[in-house]
């Protein structure tokens, strides 16, 4: 049987530093694909991620061992991408114009048209500004609760419960205007 | 502000779009991390030593007790402990492993320089997971210049365990390596990290 996060977190903070391999190995997929949607380039996210296990480790005496793991370990990653992005300003600069230039309620009721597939979504999930995006992926992709999210995102439950709202109508907007192009 | 939810959705949109644009971000496909993720994130920390605070509630909270029995184990431990240093001392020259990264040989491997100082050996192997920790495959050669045994490996980048098989039977760590591994069977492995940037020593 394997053993529980808090477990291992409670070996590793006794001395046993191998048992940390196990946490990153468990969670450095999700890790580096969020950090690969944060930077869109293989190197950074790479480094990224490590960035952010050696981080985690060095803070793990902050970690509550009665709350999840995961939604605490994200919170760091998320924290070093936003401080990666303030550097690469180009990038933060068309995600704001991006997120102004759209109404978050100016949906109509009328059904997505058309075909809908993977890329599609994948494509415009990364148009959306990172905190709609990563609402989205933590709720749908990684499957956390509401209260999970909120606390991975450093939200309260009302503000992550509307970012799911704002993020879904933006991706569906913009996946209508895509089917609408096409 | 319209913000009403049911099962998670906005009831002001047509739920099935969005329960379509859930289903398919819930099934968008991972990327898979490179390997060496692990290995560098392990070569960047370190064991943690418990804090006071960390030791005196371990204290308050492990029940000591008592036992006489114990004192005379710890007296005899003592005891050996004295005994083994004297033996030591006597020894002659102490006995001492190094292990060194040198020049990149190509793009991905570099070459790892293994050095064991015991002399009264007959015979050392090195036993790793390079070599599947199979004795025979990288057998030492006494360097008396060094005053050791010394061997030359060419590894690719990544994080391997290994031991030293003095004389066929008695397994050695390296006591300089950047972390030892419980084995499971009573024995130490060495970790050794051999990184992706060229450069010195950097790595193990």
């Amino acid at each position: 049987m394997s053993s529980t996060d808090s477990t291992l977190v409670h070996e590793i903070l006794a001395g046993d530093a191998e048992a940390y391999a196990i946490l990153v190995k468990r969670y450095q997929k999700p890790i580096f694909n969020l950090m690969l949607r944060m930077t869109s380039c293989d190197e950074d996210a790479m480094d990224l991620t490590q960035e952010t296990f050696v981080r985690a480790y060095e803070k793990l005496e902050q970690f509550k061992p009665c709350s999840p793991f995961f939604p605490w370990l994200y919170t760091i990653g998320m924290n070093l991408a936003r401080d990666f992005q303030r550097k690469v300003r180009a990038s933060r600069t068309a995600m704001e114009s991006l997120s102004r230039d759209m109404d978050p309620l100016s949906d109509s009721a009328e059904s997505l048209s058309g075909r809908l597939d993977a890329d599609q979504v994948s494509q415009m999930l990364r148009k959306l500004p990172p905190d709609y995006r990563e609402s989205l992926m933590l709720r749908f992709h990684e499957g956390l609760s509401v209260n999970e999210l909120a606390s991975a995102l450093d939200i309260s439950v009302s503000g992550a419960k509307m970012r799911i709202h704002r993020g879904l109508l933006k991706l569906r907007e913009l996946l209508g205007e895509k089917n609408h192009e096409e | 502000m319209k913000n009403e939810m049911k099962n998670g959705f906005p009831l002001d949109v047509p739920e099935e779009d969005l329960r379509r644009i859930a289903g398919m971000i819930a099934s968008l496909p991972d990327r898979e991390p490179p390997v060496e993720i692990i290995d560098f994130v392990m070569a960047g920390i370190k064991p943690k030593k418990m804090g006071r605070l960390r030791v005196l509630w371990r204290r308050l909270t492990v029940p000591v007790v008592f036992a006489p029995l114990r004192l005379a184990s710890v007296a005899a431990s003592v005891a050996l402990v004295f005994l083994a240093v004297a033996l030591f001392v006597n020894r002659g020259p102490e006995q001492s492993s190094t292990t060194s990264l040198q020049q990149a040989v190509n793009g991905n491997e570099r070459t790892v320089v293994f050095s064991l100082n015991m002399p009264g050996a007959s015979r050392v192997e090195l036993i790793g997971s390079f070599n599947r920790w199979k004795p025979g495959d990288s057998v030492m050669a006494w360097d008396d210049s060094r005053k050791a045994w010394v061997l030359s490996l060419d590894l690719p980048k990544g994080r391997y365990e290994y031991a030293y098989l003095v004389d066929g039977e008695k397994v050695v760590s390296d006591p300089n390596a950047l972390m030892l591994r419980d084995d499971g069977f009573g024995n130490k492995n060495s970790i050794l990290i051999v990184e992706r940037n060229n450069g010195h020593e950097a790595g193990i």
